[in-house]
């Protein structure tokens, strides 16, 4: 009763519904930004060679994909907000310690839940959006956005668009774990530092998230991938564990609420 | 049994010793004045009564059940810290509706009729108020929380006379009407003296005294007058403390007063003189 409490108490359905549009915004406007470099490209291939092939390693999507690192760098941001206010109030209402980890693990799971498919079904979306923006000289664009509709990481991953889906909620899982861990630890030390903080945020996106991506893009043992992650989050769990139960994170609550 | 007790509980941060073997009984349906220095144990033992914190041994009963990781005897207190840790994005008026998933038993038509009576802005975020209307804020969800024992730590910071005035007056008639237990921590002891039933005070993580205010104050009385007269009359007497101006001295001594000699005053002693006598190094 009150771990459901708790939860219900952060994740409303308002916060729900702007994390979600945030993160569809952020891979919409990196869709776009990927979408003008690449017609640029072609342009600059078409003057040169008078035609443009479907040899998509004269164009550049990297942009398009940076939108989605950022998207999850954001769901690291969103999920250690809601996490941090989870924690606050529960020391605010006395909350047992059970109860505040079960809280922060559901938590956990629903901005996997919803933050994942948030950001490939907002790639998807984009994705559509820019296959129809493209015509003419740009149809050789058409056809790349079409392929790639709801796949970012094509058959790399098993189970394709459901694979795909899944591999970014355990993404999302990932960072917010590890970047709770490293508010939870932070705590532990005299004289958090903002600073400190936010380096350690960006080492959990990197681990949490880029690696397992980058890991992926250039491995192709992607079930490996997935059976690494997989451990990592459950490391993480028994990790979260030991801090909440048995050491005391009042002194995050006071860190958080002080300038 | 209705109560807070608290056995032999102690708190260790590595070295430092913040409380050391305290065991005291809040009583149900009283006020409460929790005193003592910076750094004396008060917001500790707070915290540990919240279950913010976890002894490093002694136990806590609220009603007579074992309170660390009880939820349902958890719901009986509710605490209100120097520290907001009210999300801070929320507007005053969904920031009690938050309080009340958690409290059903809270008051929200009190708390927004407090509101009214403190002017405070119910739709502005509670990041946007001043420090004083931070702790307005605060004090009226905990006055309206409902819950049987509620903690004030430091329930007045920022806030002007005429505010301080209204929180006394409606302390006592939230008190009157719902017959809680309220428990003040507050270095504003002669503002309270006279809403304070029990007194509990605390030093250098160890309880000094816990009884009534009236028992504390009735116990001991002031002699004033000059030096040589007030050393004359105390010798042998059990002093707490004592200050000089100039010439004149005043004691502070345990007990009734006896054969007074002239030319020297008696007066009660004030249960701030008398607080700042115990905890003096």
């Amino acid at each position: 009763m009150y771990t459901k409490k708790l939860v219900r108490s952060v994740w409303t359905p308002k916060e729900i519904f702007v994390t979600a549009a945030i993160l569809a915004v952020i891979v919409l406007v990196f869709s776009f930004i990927g979408l003008s470099n690449a017609k640029s490209r072609v342009d600059d291939i078409y003057e040169k060679e008078g035609t443009v092939t479907t040899d998509n390693s004269k164009l550049d999507f990297s942009v398009d994909n940076f939108g989605i690192i950022l998207a999850v760098g954001a769901a690291l941001g969103g999920g250690l907000g809601f996490t941090a206010q989870l924690i606050t109030i529960s020391l605010q209402m006395n909350i047992s310690r059970k109860n505040t980890e079960k809280a922060i693990a559901i938590s956990h799971l629903i901005a996997a839940v919803i933050i994942g498919p948030a950001i490939m079904l907002s790639k998807a979306g984009a994705n559509y959006l820019m296959s129809m923006l493209c015509s003419g000289r740009y149809s050789v664009l058409k056809d790349f956005y079409t392929k790639e509709n709801i796949t970012v990481f094509g058959d790399k991953i098993p189970g394709g668009t459901f694979g795909e889906i899944a591999f970014m909620m355990f993404v999302v899982l990932a960072c917010v774990m590890l970047g709770t861990l490293f508010m939870l630890a932070l705590n532990r030390c005299k004289g958090a530092k903002a600073f400190a903080a936010v380096i350690l945020g960006l080492i959990a996106v990197v681990v949490g998230g880029i690696a397992p991506i980058a890991l992926l893009a250039g491995s192709n043992y992607s079930w490996m991938v997935f059976a690494v992650l997989a451990l990592f989050v459950a490391v993480m769990s028994l990790i979260h564990h030991i801090m909440i139960r048995k050491l005391s994170f009042e002194n995050y609550a006071v860190a958080a609420t002080t300038k | 049994m209705r109560g807070i007790e608290v056995k032999n509980l102690t708190k260790h941060y590595k070295e430092t010793k913040a409380l050391e073997d305290v065991s005291l009984t809040i009583e149900y349906g009283k006020i409460y004045g929790l005193l003592g220095r910076n750094g004396a144990g008060k917001s500790t033992l707070v915290n540990l009564i919240s279950n913010r914190i976890f002894p490093t041994s002694g136990e806590i009963f609220i009603d007579g059940e074992p309170s660390i990781e009880n939820d349902d005897v958890l719901r009986k207190v509710f605490t209100m810290s120097e520290h907001n840790l009210l999300p801070v994005d929320r507007r005053f008026k969904d920031a009690v509706k938050l309080v009340k998933i958690f409290y059903p038993e809270l008051d929200e038509e009190y708390a927004l009729s407090l509101a009214k009576k403190f002017d405070l802005d119910i739709k502005k975020k509670l990041i946007g108020l001043s420090t004083g209307y931070s702790s307005i804020a605060k004090l009226i969800i905990a006055l309206a929380s409902g819950a049987d024992y509620v903690f004030f730590d430091e329930p007045v910071l920022g806030l002007d006379p005429n505010h301080r005035e209204l929180f006394y007056k409606e302390l006592i008639e939230r008190y009157t009407e719902t017959g809680s237990t309220f428990i003040i921590s507050t270095h504003l002891i002669d503002e309270c003296a006279n809403l304070i039933e029990k007194a509990i005070i605390i030093d250098k993580g160890r309880v000094v005294t816990a009884e009534d205010t009236e028992a504390i104050m009735a116990g001991s009385f002031t002699v004033t007058g000059p030096a040589e007269l007030v050393d004359k009359y105390i010798a042998g007497k059990q002093v707490l403390g004592s200050d000089t101006i100039g010439g004149i001295k005043s004691a502070y001594i345990k007990g009734a007063p006896e054969n007074v000699p002239q030319g020297l005053e008696v007066s009660k002693a004030s249960l701030q003189s008398l607080f700042i006598q115990m905890t003096n190094d």
